[in-house]
Parts: structure tokens; C-alpha cells; sequence
């Protein structure tokens, strides 16, 4: 009996120590995602209300690292590796990621909302914010993703993630928002 | 003997050096920096309160003016020889009610000891009889008539709702225009009548008309998923940056939307046309060499000539309305405005600071009112070119601590 007992505890030991494993075991470091940044995506008209378990948030978070901001160098909006106040970031490597999961995934379209730091006019920051929205697009068309399923957006200066004035926070706020419209 | 001698000849020397060096001095500098004081004394009345709110907007006018100290006197003159302590002094009387104002006022040369100004000035609102007096006497001291008799319309609010108002060139009489949820953006007057303002009314940045009589907003370019700046040129066109195939250029809407010319064809951003008042030029921004720059296109010719050299990142130009000079503003870790001449050249820092933008002229090309932070004050100033004078006309408030942009209109009648 206590045999049986003694088995039964270990057995539900293990069950409970794997699970826990598998639920805090750490993510895969994203070597170009610099650490500083948090990483965020917005979902719109998500496709089913789901029951919250353990597969779905697995999915919430691998969509979070594909679908990660990219980031771009003070006034430009060409598409390159950023090594720079804070962001270490390979910007091509995301943007083939974001292919590969959208060549995968047909049914998925996608807004590209540009951003921009404080450090130009409300015009000129515009105008910006649309460019660099344009370039993750054409690079994804380029990749065979059809410009039917990407929406570009400029925010301009309007929406920072990092409200400081300093050079960490305006590297931040020069960035690509991937929102899913619909899965 | 002979020592002492030299000694005195080496200090007349000095003594004159020192004289004629003082002089020397005073010769360079700007007379302008030098403020001319002016006391304002209480205005009779048998309304005092509408008598001091036109006391007050007169003193406002001519300290904003970065040429004058107004001194506000709280006593009445009955005989103007008792004024002194100042180069002018302004008394005289107000009447009328609330809608229609009139002020009798008086200016005093002090130093010649004469009247230079005595007029009867009427107008609907009591800061508008301030406005033309301020002007009249301007012209008087300076040659040239005032700037007060000209409205603003600005963008402001929060940073994810600004609409838009309108006030007087000084910041008096702010009035809010629209009531939308989103941002409104980057205003401009495009006849007396009609102002166009960049806003996400729609899904986009897009290029609006609205109606100042009716109220009425109307969209002016919507085929695209960005537009802004609506630059009024004539004929009912309009000058718009629109993005088409992943370059904003700017373009000749007319008022039904449609592309009438493209104006200019570069690859990357294109953006902030400004017309020089005959409509020969179009003064706008490119970053087609690199980096945002000033260029002026010849609109007969067709041929497109870069004009700032001095600054990385030269935007938002705007041309004075005698067309000989554009303000722009120099970005980066710190902001500056800058004024060149329409055909570039003569490059001159006005002011520095943390952030300034949407620069616009006054209709007498001595001012510029640009919104931004100066000494760690947000709000929209008015900047004297001539001396770099500045004055806060509308401070950041609880009702709008974010601006988006803004315009000053031609002088009012």
C-alpha cells in the first residue's frame, strides 16, 4: 500500500515538476532582438475566441518574437542591422522571419504602422514614419508576400513607446508596429 | 622731467583710445536692442473693466513686440506734459459696449514733447481696438505698420487628440474650431475663408477642407494611404505630398480631388510646399541628395535649385509674404530657426532651442510665430527677426499641453 502510495506520489511528482519545467523553461534568446525593448504585438479581429491554455499563449509568444518592431538609424528608413544606443538588432533577419511565417500562414494580413523619434518636425516625421512603413512592405513583397495582405500606416511622432528625451528612448521609437489584422 | 612728460602723452593716448573705442561701440550696435519705453496709463471710461482689458491687450501688444517696454501705470493723465520717465506715453479714453468697442487714444512723444498719435479707433472686440492702435503707432516709430491685425490657427491638445483653434496673432481671443477625437494636424489658411489641415479622420493621414463660415470639413485628397500639407495655389488648386508607389511627391489637387500636375518627382520624401507670393516658386523640402534640404522650384522653368547649405536637417520653410525670405527650421538635437533669402544665401540663426516648428510669417515680415519649447516653456511664440525678441503668446494649458502645427493669416480688415 505505502509501495503504492510512495509510486503514486512520485509519479505525480514528476508530472508536476516536468510540467513546471516546460512552463518556465526560458524562451530561445532572439540574438537580434535587442534586450532593452520590449516587444509587443497588437491583434485585431482575432479569429476565434480561444480558451486561454498553455499551447495558445505559446502561439501569443512566438508571434510576439516574429512579429517583434524593427528599427531603423536617426532620419533613415533603410532596412539594416542596428547596433546602436541600446538596440541590437539584425533587421532583414526579422523581416525573413515575418515572410516565412506569412508565406505559411496565407490567411494572415498585416498592418505596418511607421514610427519616428521626437527629433524632426510634425511634417517631416510624417512623411518619415510612411517610408519606413513602405520599406518593410517592399521588402516583403520582394519576398513574395502579396501587397494585398500588408497595410502601411504612418504614425509619425505621435505614438513614442518611450516618452524620454534621450538618445535610448528616441532609438526605441524609430520603428516598424506589426499589427495582425486577421489570422 | 622728460619722463613725466611721457608718461602724460601715453595717458592722453590711452584716454583717447578709451574714448574713441566707447564711441566705436555705440556706433555698431543694434538700435533696436535698445527698447524704447512706453507708459500706458489707465483709460478712462465708464466701463473699467472693458477700459483695463484694452489697457492690458495694448501693453501685452507692444511688449510682444521685442521692440518696446510698456510700462502699465495705474493712474490717468490729464495733461500729457505730467509724462515722464518714458519715451512715449499712451492715454486717452474707452466707450461703446462689449461688440462694439471705441478707443480714443492719445500717444506722447516725450522727448519732443508732442502728440504724434490722435485717433478714434472702433472695432467688435476689445482687443482689436489694442491690435490697431499697437499697428498704427508701429508704423509711426518704425515705418512699417504692426503685425497684431492677423489671426493664428493652431493645432493643439494631448498627444492623441489636437484639434484646432484660432486666436489673434498676440494669443487673445482663442477660439476652438473643431471637436474630433483623433489628431488634427499641420493647419493652414487657404483663403480668408477656408483652412486644410493633415488628419486621421479616416483610416490615414489624409488632406481636409474645412469651412470657417459653415463649419463644414470635406476631405481633399483621399487615394492614398498618405497625404498632407494643402498648400492653396490658385484657381482652386491646392499643392499636396502624397505618397504614390513608396514616394511622396508633391502634386496639383484641384477641389474634387483630382490630380491636376505633378509638381515634383523625386525618389524618397518630398514634402512642405510654400508658393512665393507672385507663384513663380514653389519653396519645399527634399531629402532627395540624403538628407531633408530647402529647394526652390521655378514653376515656369521647371528647374529646381537646392537653398540651404548650413543645416543637416532643413524643414518646414515658410516664404515671407513680401517673398524675399524663408524662415525654416533646422532639426536635430537641438532646433533652430533659421531665415535665407528666397534665393538662398544669407544664412542667419534667429533663435536655438529644445524643439520649434511650423514657422509662419506675419504679414509685415518682421515676426515669426512658431510653436515649440524655449526655456523649458511649451506654447506657440511670436519671434522678432529683426532683434530675436520672443514673447509666449499662447502657453501649453490643461486644455492643450501638445501642438500640431500652425499659420498666421494675412492682416485682417
Amino acid at each position: 500500500m505505502n509501495k503504492t502510495y510512495l509510486s503514486l506520489a512520485a509519479i505525480v511528482s514528476a508530472s508536476f515538476l516536468a510540467y513546471s519545467c516546460s512552463c518556465t523553461t526560458p524562451k530561445k534568446p532572439v540574438a537580434e532582438a535587442p534586450a532593452p525593448v520590449k516587444q509587443e504585438v497588437q491583434q485585431q479581429a482575432p479569429a476565434a475566441p480561444a480558451p486561454v491554455t498553455t499551447p495558445e499563449v505559446s502561439e501569443e509568444e512566438r508571434l510576439k518574437e516574429i512579429f517583434q518592431r524593427i528599427h531603423f538609424n536617426f532620419d533613415k528608413y533603410n532596412l539594416t542591422h542596428i547596433d546602436k544606443w541600446g538596440i541590437n538588432q539584425d533587421v532583414p533577419k526579422v523581416l525573413d522571419g515575418i515572410a516565412d511565417y506569412m508565406a505559411k500562414h496565407p490567411n494572415i494580413k498585416i498592418k505596418i504602422e511607421g514610427n519616428c523619434d521626437e527629433r524632426g518636425t510634425e511634417a517631416y516625421n510624417l512623411a518619415l514614419g510612411q517610408k519606413r512603413a513602405d520599406a518593410a512592405k517592399n521588402y516583403l513583397v520582394m519576398h513574395g508576400i502579396s501587397p494585398d495582405r500588408i497595410e502601411t500606416l504612418s504614425n509619425g511622432k505621435l505614438k513614442p513607446v518611450d516618452p524620454a528625451h534621450n538618445e535610448y528612448a528616441w532609438a526605441k521609437n524609430r520603428n516598424d508596429q506589426f499589427v495582425i489584422l486577421s489570422k | 622731467m622728460r619722463k613725466i612728460i611721457f608718461f602724460f602723452i601715453m595717458l592722453f593716448f590711452v584716454y583717447s583710445g578709451l574714448i574713441y573705442a566707447q564711441n566705436y561701440e555705440l556706433n555698431i550696435t543694434n538700435p533696436n536692442y535698445q527698447k524704447i519705453i512706453i507708459n500706458v496709463y489707465n483709460l478712462k471710461s465708464s466701463n473699467p473693466q472693458l477700459a483695463s482689458k484694452v489697457k492690458s491687450v495694448i501693453v501685452r501688444d507692444l511688449n510682444m513686440s521685442g521692440f518696446y517696454q510698456a510700462n502699465d501705470i495705474n493712474s490717468t493723465i490729464n495733461n500729457p506734459s505730467d509724462i515722464s520717465g518714458c519715451n512715449y506715453g499712451i492715454y486717452g479714453s474707452v466707450s461703446g459696449s462689449e461688440n462694439n468697442v471705441v478707443l480714443e487714444a492719445v500717444v506722447y512723444d516725450v522727448t519732443n514733447q508732442k502728440i504724434v498719435i490722435d485717433t478714434k479707433i472702433t472695432a467688435n472686440n476689445f482687443a482689436w481696438v489694442s491690435h490697431k492702435l499697437v499697428d498704427n503707432f508701429m508704423l509711426y516709430d518704425t515705418g512699417i505698420y504692426g503685425p497684431f491685425e492677423s489671426k493664428i490657427i493652431f493645432s493643439a491638445g494631448s498627444k492623441n487628440v489636437k484639434n484646432l483653434y484660432i486666436a489673434d496673432f498676440d494669443g487673445e481671443n482663442i477660439q476652438q474650431i473643431t471637436h474630433y477625437n483623433t489628431n488634427l494636424l499641420l493647419p493652414m489658411w487657404t483663403t480668408d475663408n477656408e483652412v486644410s489641415f493633415t488628419a486621421y479622420l479616416n483610416k490615414y493621414p489624409s488632406v481636409y477642407l474645412l469651412n470657417l463660415s459653415n463649419g463644414h470639413v470635406r476631405s481633399l485628397y483621399s487615394a492614398s494611404n498618405f497625404s498632407e500639407n494643402g498648400t492653396y495655389y490658385k484657381n482652386g488648386l491646392y499643392a499636396v505630398s502624397i505618397n504614390k508607389n513608396s514616394n511622396i511627391n508633391i502634386f496639383l489637387v484641384d477641389k474634387a480631388g483630382n490630380i491636376v500636375k505633378q509638381l515634383t518627382n523625386n525618389n524618397g520624401i518630398t514634402i512642405s510646399p510654400y508658393f512665393t507670393p507672385d507663384l513663380s516658386k514653389m519653396i519645399y523640402v527634399s531629402n532627395s541628395e540624403g538628407s531633408p534640404q530647402i529647394y526652390s522650384l521655378d514653376l515656369g522653368l521647371g528647374v529646381s535649385t537646392r537653398l540651404t547649405y548650413n543645416c543637416p536637417n532643413s524643414q518646414s520653410p515658410a516664404v515671407s509674404s513680401d517673398g524675399t525670405k524663408i524662415a525654416y527650421i533646422c532639426a536635430g538635437s537641438d532646433f533652430s530657426l533659421n531665415v535665407i533669402g528666397v534665393n538662398g544665401g544669407n544664412n542667419e540663426n534667429i533663435i536655438s532651442s529644445y524643439y520649434l516648428d511650423s514657422p509662419s510669417w506675419s504679414y509685415d515680415n518682421r515676426y515669426v510665430a512658431v510653436y515649440g519649447s524655449i526655456d523649458s516653456k511649451d506654447g506657440i511664440y511670436i519671434i522678432n527677426t529683426i532683434n530675436g525678441n520672443f514673447s509666449l503668446a499662447i502657453g501649453a494649458n490643461k486644455l492643450y499641453s501638445h501642438f500640431g502645427g500652425l499659420d498666421v493669416s494675412k492682416k485682417i480688415n
